[in-house]
């Protein structure tokens, strides 16, 4: 299944590159992040078995998916209020995300949580105030055509249930460890559900729909 | 215990997903509806935007036609006045021959200043309006039919009304467009006008015995004069209708509903 995810990863990553000229701007970026995504994610295995654990590449996901993922939100957004905010909230998240990684939960032994969950309520919220945003500017193409509407519903969708699978990771590793197999299935289906959405963002997105929506 | 719990996770994360598809779901509704209505709202737009230009260009019409009317009056009508009084007194003292050629030049000059004060008069809107609509007609067919260019005849049927100077006087401008386009280029020898008077409803029919034209040839006349009636209608609460093909001539219906309110 892990391999699934992975693949899944790398097949939007290369169908990005192939479409990357016609891409606008957030989606360029999000397709240098989705390859950065597939090399961390391919060298998981590696470092395990160098670390014993994989808390390290964890938290260089979760700082490495925050800047690109609140930058991509950046471009999308019209509002200066909003922009200011995510602007602010890239230093604010790195002097948490520091202290967290140094004194709170050591980024050597320690799967980020602290940090993960902050940054997927703020990408929660983000999603909300785009669906908002959309909802104030609708261009006048349908909205399964709109690379966007897949982007954000691919986030909400990832964003959401991360404190799901948080939680049942942590209730079966408690209460059922012998079934832990069981909830890394169901993340990796949610990780591919992921891919898919914004695969189908990636196919749906062109340049000309910029100047409408972003 | 740890069952319940494991129920409890299990329903939970059904409820999160079910929500977060609603939730989409619901958004695509709510985004449609928007769609729907801002393209309601931009037709609104343009349509009045289209209605307030074309209101222009008549104003600025009319303004130009009254000031060709006022000229033609109050200039070369003058002008012409001038040069017959003056061709009359030359032909009291000459020879014969000579005075039955300026006589007969005095005669074309009055005739043609005749027929400059009935341009003046079609042309101008304070004439229209004072006139009303079924006699201006009247006196333009009358003009055009002593030029023996085309046959026209009048036909009025109910009890005529006022339908408003505004109204009256885009109604006029349709007729003379007509007038115009079966005169240039359908080659007609009988053009037949009709005006009924219903209660609710006024018709103005216009139809001639042309060459015609087919629906293609509309369609491509963008901002011809045929296009200019239906617009014209269109901005006083009416509809115009042209129904033409090739050989069968061209009938032009507009109707219009009397009581309705129109801005223009």
């Amino acid at each position: 299944m892990g391999y699934v995810s992975l693949a899944s990863t790398l097949i939007i990553t290369i169908l990005g590159m192939v479409r990357f000229k016609k891409l606008t701007m957030p989606f360029k970026i999000l397709i240098v992040w989705l390859a950065i995504d597939f090399l961390l994610d391919a060298s998981n295995s590696w470092i395990i078995s160098k670390y014993k654990n994989n808390a390290r590449l964890s938290n260089v996901l979760c700082i490495g998916e925050y800047i690109f993922y609140v930058v991509i939100y950046y471009y999308l957004f019209r509002s200066k209020i909003i922009r200011r905010f995510i602007l602010v909230s890239i230093g604010l998240f790195l002097v948490f995300f520091f202290i967290n990684a140094l004194f709170l939960q050591p980024f050597t032994s320690v799967f980020p949580t602290n940090a993960i969950m902050t940054a997927e309520i703020l990408y929660v919220l983000l999603a909300i105030l785009l669906f908002k945003q959309m909802l104030q500017y609708p261009l006048q193409v349908n909205i399964m055509k709109q690379s966007v509407f897949w982007f954000n519903t691919a986030i909400l969708f990832f964003s959401t249930t991360m404190f799901l699978n948080l939680s049942l990771m942590n209730y079966y590793r408690k209460y059922h460890p012998e079934n832990i197999s069981l909830i890394v299935i169901f993340w990796y289906s949610i990780d591919i559900i992921f891919n898919i959405l914004l695969g189908i963002g990636i196919l749906n997105n062109k340049k000309e729909e910029l100047t409408a929506n972003v | 215990m740890k069952d319940d719990g494991i129920n409890l996770v299990v329903i939970a994360a059904s409820l999160l997903l079910a929500l977060l598809v609603c939730s989409v779901v619901y958004f695509v509704v709510l985004y449609r509806n928007k769609q729907l209505k801002n393209k309601k709202e931009q037709e609104e737009l343009e349509a009045n935007f289209r209605q307030e230009l074309l209101k222009t260009q008549l104003e600025v019409q009319e303004e130009t036609l009254n000031y060709i009317s006022s000229e033609i009056h109050d200039n070369i009508t003058q002008i012409l006045s001038f040069v017959k009084l003056t061709l009359g007194s030359i032909a009291s003292g000459i020879e014969e021959g000579k005075k039955t050629k300026i006589i007969e030049t005095r005669e074309l000059v009055a005739q043609t200043i005749t027929d400059l004060r009935d341009l003046s008069k079609s042309l101008s809107f304070e004439h229209i309006a004072s006139q009303g609509l079924i006699r201006t007609i009247e006196k333009e067919v009358e003009r055009v039919n002593k030029s023996g260019l085309i046959e026209i005849s009048l036909e009025q049927e109910g009890n005529s009304y006022s339908l408003g100077e505004q109204r009256e006087l885009v109604l006029f401008r349709i007729f003379q467009e007509t007038l115009n386009n079966t005169l240039k280029h359908a080659g007609a020898k009988h053009l037949k006008i009709m005006l009924q008077y219903d209660t609710d409803l006024f018709i103005l029919t216009l139809k001639d015995d042309g060459s015609g034209f087919s629906a293609e040839t509309l369609e491509n006349k963008s901002g011809s004069g045929l296009r200019n009636i239906e617009n014209r209608a269109s901005l006083i609460g009416g509809t115009a209708t042209i129904d033409s093909s090739p050989g069968k001539g061209c009938n032009i219906k507009v109707v219009l509903n009397p009581l309705k309110q129109q801005l223009y």
